[in-house]
């Protein structure tokens, strides 16, 4: 059984608090506001009555708790890591704790991705994961640009649309989906088709682009608008089985027109027509994800200036620099 | 806020991070284990103590003592198993606003600690037998 | 019948020679009734040894009807510190 910062906070004198954490742990992060037992063993002690079992984030204990079939304990989600954050900012970020025991994300990724606003541009193949994936991880408010009504040709490789949401426009089905992953999410949406006049606007306060189109035109017009408005975007491509992902123009890196110079826009079928399965678009998807919280959270080993290219059917991956 | 431990190893001391520096008095008190048990030359005590109940004794006195004595923090440490004469047996530290407080609320501490946690002495004897401390002549 | 578990220390461990003894009794057994068969256990090395009752890791100041599974400790003097 878990039980959340918050909710410990409301209800600590019932219950008897353990904290099983080696000495370092326990200077670094002392469990301020609580009274607590320590245990020199880093196992449980046989109390009477309902305990709270800290660790430093949460996982050993709560894995300790079903192994070794301990009555009435409870662990703290997040474990002191979470507690801390709550007793000092009065946040209690617990439920992100799959993510915050990272090293490469920790409470201050997190509260970056809380904070930040991502604007995904196309809700098909590779919109739909990356939307879910975006809003799993706790990005705080998300932008969906797509004018179109959900086919029923969409269903085989966008996840996010159900039989019923057929005729429906996309980002209404989309939105409602993704609330449901996570109410905590603000979405705005915007049923227009992304073109000179209109980007700009639409586009003003977003910390990353997603390049979920299916066109050259667009991505075109996307890169002039990232270009202009300094703001990376994380672009995507498939076709058939092989996929693209790169972070364009951060600082001056190379944008859409350097990796594609010479494209002549000749109003091509857009690549769905050349057809492809379901795994290929959440794949790639998944990766402008990944890079998208890279970005937002500042970690160095990413796409930018470099071009990933995948082959779902031998599963090469080469990374190029640009 | 309060601490204890019951441990099986030398005992380090707490280390205090003051955060919220609004204690002007700090008291640390260190039991230890003397050369001699009810007269009796001894090489070492064993303590032994009821898993589960001792430690929430121990916390329910040092949240009593908090209370009684409007102290801030008491930490303490209570070691158990083999324990030679010289080293700690019992580490506390109160941390208070002012010093009157601390010291009433370690002695009172102490003086009940010894009367209700179940956490009981054996001496070994230099013929190397082992008697709980009571049962010594 | 009941069963019930008795955790031994100090001068009861000593006593009796054992940490653990387990018990069947009958339903309505008290707290004090099983004290008198601990002590009856120990013969005359209990006498001048007044114990105190503990129940589920808590103290109980008044006799109680044992229950099922229970786990008892007879609290020779403590001696921490």
């Amino acid at each position: 059984m878990i039980i959340t910062p918050e909710i410990l906070n409301k209800q600590k004198n019932d219950f008897t608090i353990i904290d099983i954490r080696s000495d370092e742990e326990r200077q670094n992060f002392p469990l301020l506001g609580l009274d607590t037992i320590l245990s020199s063993n880093d196992k449980s002690i046989n109390v009477a009555g309902k305990k709270v079992l800290v660790c430093q984030f949460g996982i050993v204990t709560e894995g300790m708790i079903i192994e070794e079939k301990i009555n009435n304990a409870f662990s703290l989600l997040g474990g002191a890591q979470a507690w801390v954050e709550y007793y000092n900012e009065n946040e209690d970020l617990s439920r992100w704790a799959r993510q915050t025991v990272l090293p490469e994300i920790g409470i201050e990724g997190q509260k970056k991705l809380l904070n930040s606003q991502v604007s995904i541009i196309g809700m098909g193949g590779l919109g739909c994961p990356v939307a879910q994936s975006l809003v799993m991880a706790g990005i705080g408010k998300i932008k969906l640009i797509d004018n179109d009504f959900v086919s029923i040709s969409n269903l085989h490789r966008q996840p996010l649309y159900s039989f019923e949401d057929v005729n429906k426009k996309k980002i209404l089905a989309a939105k409602s989906k993704l609330k449901a992953l996570n109410p905590e999410v603000t979405i705005e949406t915007d049923d227009v088709f992304l073109n000179d006049k209109n980007g700009e606007e639409l586009l003003l306060k977003t910390d990353v682009i997603i390049d979920a189109t299916d066109n050259v035109k667009s991505r075109q017009r996307i890169d002039k608008i990232s270009k202009k408005l300094k703001i990376p975007t994380v672009y995507g491509a498939l076709f058939r089985f092989e996929g693209q992902v790169s972070i364009l123009n951060v600082n001056g890196s190379a944008g859409y027109n350097e990796l594609f110079p010479n494209l002549n826009n000749n109003g091509e079928d857009s690549c769905a027509d050349a057809g492809m399965l379901s795994m290929l678009p959440a794949i790639i998807g998944n990766i402008q994800a990944l890079e998208a919280i890279k970005l937002i959270v500042g970690i160095n080993k990413n796409l930018i200036g470099k071009l990933l290219m995948y082959d779902g059917m031998s599963h090469r991956t080469e990374v190029i620099e640009l | 806020m309060v601490i204890v431990e019951i441990i099986n190893k030398p005992i380090k001391s707490f280390q205090i991070t003051n955060d919220d520096n609004k204690n002007g008095a700090e008291l640390v008190f260190n039991g230890r284990v003397r050369g001699t048990e009810k007269g009796k030359p001894i090489k070492y005590l064993e303590y032994e103590y009821y898993e589960g109940m001792a430690e929430t004794e121990l916390k329910s006195l040092a949240n009593d003592a908090c209370k009684n004595f409007t102290v801030n923090h008491l930490y303490c440490r209570h070691r158990v198993g083999k324990v030679k004469a010289g080293e700690i047996s019992i580490h506390i530290i109160i941390l208070s606003k002012h010093r009157k407080e601390a010291i009433k609320a370690m002695d009172w501490f102490i003086f009940e600690l010894k009367k209700n946690v179940p956490i009981w002495k054996w001496a070994i004897l230099n013929d190397g037998e082992k008697i709980p401390s009571d049962c010594i002549h | 019948m009941i069963n019930v578990k008795v955790k031994c220390f100090s001068q009861v461990k000593y006593a009796l020679g054992v940490d653990v003894l387990t018990f069947e009794l009958n339903e309505n057994t008290t707290s004090i009734d099983l004290e008198k068969i601990i002590r009856k256990k120990a013969g005359k090395k209990l006498n001048n040894v007044s114990l105190r009752i503990a129940i589920n890791l808590k103290y109980q100041k008044k006799e109680i009807t044992l229950q099922d599974g229970d786990e008892v400790v007879f609290i020779p003097p403590v001696q921490g510190g």
